[in-house]
């Protein structure tokens, strides 16, 4: 399932967050920096047989971290992974992957507190097995 | 019951020959990985006359236009029926081959047709990547025979709900 495999893929990079990787939302006492998957929406097609087609799932990317030079390698990194990438993760076949928006960027600020906010997205064109 | 839009099957004949074989006796091969299959229109010609002596508009009718099946598939070059569809559009004449269509509640079309057309999408770096499609036309030639689902008597919701 595409949603596991890419949290696994992700982790495996190795990237500054570590395995500080989650799909949809962070544990609260997670260091920084961190990076959270989100499903952002998908289809699948079928033919007049009702056979499924491939499926097209997009998923955003969000780096958290104190500062965008903590961030940004670890977008930089994933992006260099991810974007045109076909192949095999896990029992995921990804016919492709391309980044669809560069990253986004927002700060937050809570007192003292200060994140540095990195989101992009990537479409996959996908199928199971 | 009335059926889905969305759900049906379009057989090729495999046979070639001058003249083909009745329907019955011919081998089919099942068309793979069909997006979209037409159906064929029934449009009659028709002409409008007056006459003087009353204000009536009067019509009559003519043949039946042209009746052709267009849809699209999803591409597959290790699908016979795909190969055998890309070369009969190419063929330097029309390859007329026996089809039909098999709608989801069994209702049946036969025909005889060729390939008239066979467009791939184009290759493009710039769109989301997705399952390259055909879009196909098939001309018919001659009747469109209809094995059709034997009625039942006829079914109507009411146009309001009893109380």
């Amino acid at each position: 399932m595409i949603d596991t495999d890419l949290l696994a893929f992700v982790v495996n990079l190795n990237t500054a967050a570590g395995n500080r990787v989650h799909m949809e939302s962070p544990a609260q006492e997670d260091n920084l920096p961190l990076v959270v998957l989100r499903r952002a929406g998908g289809d699948q097609p079928s033919t007049t047989t009702r056979m499924r087609l491939w499926q097209r799932s997009t998923f955003e990317v969000n780096v958290l971290g104190q500062s965008h030079t903590q961030s940004y390698p670890i977008m930089t990194q994933v992006r260099a992974a991810l974007d045109g990438f076909k192949g095999t993760i896990g029992t995921t076949r990804v016919h492709d992957c391309r980044c669809s928006s560069f990253p986004d960027h927002i700060t937050e600020i809570d007192g003292d507190n200060r994140r540095r906010w990195i989101t992009a997205q990537f479409r996959f064109l996908h199928s199971e097995g | 019951m009335y059926t889905t839009s969305n759900d049906g099957r379009l057989f090729m004949g495999q046979s070639t020959t001058v003249p083909l074989p009745a329907p019955g006796s011919d081998t089919y091969e099942e068309v793979a990985l069909t997006g979209q299959i037409g159906l064929p229109a029934y449009t009659r010609e028709t002409a409008f006359f007056n006459v003087t002596n009353d204000r009536n508009r009067r019509a009559i009718g003519g043949k039946l236009g042209d009746q052709v099946i267009e849809g699209n598939l999803v591409v597959d070059w290790e699908e016979q029926s795909h190969q055998d569809m890309f070369d009969d559009a190419g063929a330097t004449a029309a390859v007329k081959r026996n089809w039909y269509i098999e709608y989801a509640d069994t209702r049946r079309l036969d025909f005889v047709g060729f390939v008239s057309n066979w467009a791939e999408e184009p290759i493009n770096a710039d769109d989301e990547a997705k399952e390259s499609r055909a879009n196909y036309t098939i001309s018919i030639d001659g009747p469109v025979a209809v094995s059709a689902v034997t009625p039942l008597a006829a079914k109507s919701e009411p146009l309001e709900k009893a109380a």
